[in-house]
């Protein structure tokens, strides 16, 4: 089968599939928000007035990024289990399309998520505290940040999909990982001492976050940018790595999960 | 089949769930205290106690009033995504028309398989705050603010069943990858005042407070984290509440549960 042919094939797939299940996409945007609301408000219950209108436009930028982080977990990562309950995966295989390059056209849905999410979230946050979350004071800085988080989401959720196909990694175990994210997103990179930041900086996700907030409030700080390039470096490694040892993994002994996670 | 064999397969489901889904038996013992821990910890990262006293306009303790606020949601939700939800899954396993085939009416096989697992679930979430809260306040203390937590899941999870079912009655009409009312979680936990305490809200939202049984149940479980005990009138007033709900919302799901399953049968569309 041709490349393009490929590729215009697993277009159509994910686009088809995203117009088809419109509700439960819209669904999954307005619940993480949702949730992430919830959390925020009790956190804020914590803040005197005086500060909370920060705290809101702080907090904004972290349901931002870890909507990248959720949609590479659930959209990216845990979906091919999806694809190999309905057999899929050997479907694919015999035309020549391996699941990965059928995973690769996840990215349609994993940005159409983040826009979702991203656009209730001004709506909530930014009517329910009246603060104008594009408030930017460096928006190079600040886009460095987004796309560093969206590229390590991205190998995370291929990290996950090369264990789904090998071992089935329970929902459970993902949303809790999801879960500590959010704590990691929130601390900001000047609670920790200066001694252990380019520690800190190593954890995935936390680096971009620190270049978002950098954005915010017009600051530089290039070990964060350092540092999250290397994690982006060593994270797409693991995946790459995963991922062909995967392929041969399962040409070899068939894909290993079934069921409904 | 009686309705005690139904209860004997929900007992036997968990005890199989929990043996073949170790992840899943960890993950519940995990979830509770990673809630907990995340907004206690940004709340004192960004906050402080005092401020949490002042905005609240209590003298509560923070760490028990969002325990028992934890608790409460995670009830919550166990139930709403487990009977409602329930539908999606058994229509997902192919199971949905064996269900709907069954002796007795789905609402009543939803409902009573699923109270053994509310029961254990809870019990465990709640007692595994109990080291904790012996160290804040005590071990007599703590047992006694432990047990109201444990009256108030219990007696919040009888309204909040017909409540549930009345979701279910709707999701067999759903034909969906995903429970397309997995929003209502939050929004209903955000409207009974979960984390923000419901007079802090609009005068609007406050309307739709008073109708969800959650409120009730949220408020009576944070009786365990205020200094000063309240008077015993506050504790009928608030079972009374969850007791006239609990007629309310279980009749209404019988009537809207039965038409729904009799259109959906005629229909055909179980599958």
């Amino acid at each position: 089968m041709r490349w393009a042919t490929k590729a215009k094939a697993i277009v159509w797939l994910h686009v088809v599939r995203l117009w088809r299940y419109k509700w439960s996409f819209l669904s999954t945007a307005v619940t993480s928000v949702l949730w992430l609301f919830l959390f925020i408000l009790g956190v804020l219950l914590f803040v005197p007035p005086e500060s909370q209108r920060e705290a809101s436009l702080q907090a904004f930028w972290v349901v931002f990024a870890w909507s990248f982080v959720s949609s590479g977990t659930w959209l990216m990562g845990a979906w091919v289990r999806f694809l190999i309950s309905v057999g899929l995966v050997e479907e694919h295989m015999l035309r020549g399309v391996t699941p990965y390059e059928v995973m690769y056209g996840r990215v349609i849905p994993f940005l159409f998520d983040v826009f979702l999410t991203t656009t209730i979230a001004v709506l909530v946050i930014g009517t329910t505290f009246g603060v104008n979350v594009f408030e930017v004071e460096d928006v190079w800085m600040l886009l460095l940040g987004v796309v560093l988080v969206f590229l390590q989401s991205l190998s995370y959720g291929l990290i996950v999909t090369s264990l789904s196909m090998r071992t089935g990694v329970p929902s459970q175990l993902l949303d809790i990982v999801n879960m500590l994210t959010i704590g990691l997103l929130m601390l900001p990179a000047e609670r920790v001492h200066a001694s252990v930041r380019h520690l800190f900086y190593l954890i995935p996700y936390t680096a971009p976050m620190q270049l978002i907030r950098c954005g915010l409030g017009g600051l530089r700080d290039y070990l964060a940018l350092t540092e999250g390039v290397v994690v982006l470096a060593i994270l797409l490694a693991i995946a790459a790595s995963a991922a062909r040892s995967t392929l041969k993994y399962v040409r070899k002994e068939g894909v290993k999960a079934v069921g409904f996670m | 089949m009686r309705l005690v064999t139904l209860l004997k397969s929900g007992i036997m489901l968990d005890l199989y769930y929990f043996k073949n889904n170790r992840a899943s038996f960890v993950g519940m013992l995990v979830y509770p205290y990673l809630m907990l821990g995340l907004i206690l910890g940004a709340g004192f990262l960004f906050g402080s106690a005092e401020a949490f006293r002042r905005n609240v306009g209590l003298n509560a303790d923070p760490v028990l009033y969002f325990i028992a606020s934890t608790v409460v949601a995670m009830a919550s939700v166990s139930v709403m995504w487990e009977v409602g939800g329930n539908v999606m899954f058994l229509r997902w396993l192919g199971a949905l028309p064996y269900v709907l085939l069954a002796p007795h009416r789905m609402s009543v096989v939803l409902v009573v398989s699923y109270i053994p697992r509310y029961v254990l679930f809870q019990l465990i979430q709640i007692l595994e705050f109990l080291p904790l809260i012996m160290v804040l306040h005590g071990p007599i203390e703590a047992l006694y603010r432990t047990a109201i937590i444990i009256v108030a899941t219990l007696i919040g999870m009888l309204p909040l069943l017909g409540f549930s079912a009345i979701f279910a009655a709707v999701m067999l009409h759903l034909e969906e990858e995903s429970n397309v009312l997995n929003w209502l979680n939050p929004l209903i936990l955000l409207f009974s005042g979960a984390f923000y305490p419901v007079y802090l809200l609009p005068a609007w939202a406050r309307v739709v407070s008073a109708a969800l049984p959650t409120t009730y149940t949220l408020e009576l479980a944070r009786i365990a984290s205020l200094v000063t005990m309240p008077s015993l009138g506050t504790y009928v007033a608030l079972f009374s509440i969850l007791l006239g709900l609990t007629a309310l919302y279980n009749s209404l799901s019988l009537v809207l549960v039965g038409k729904s399953e009799e259109i959906v049968l005629r229909r055909g569309g179980i599958s």
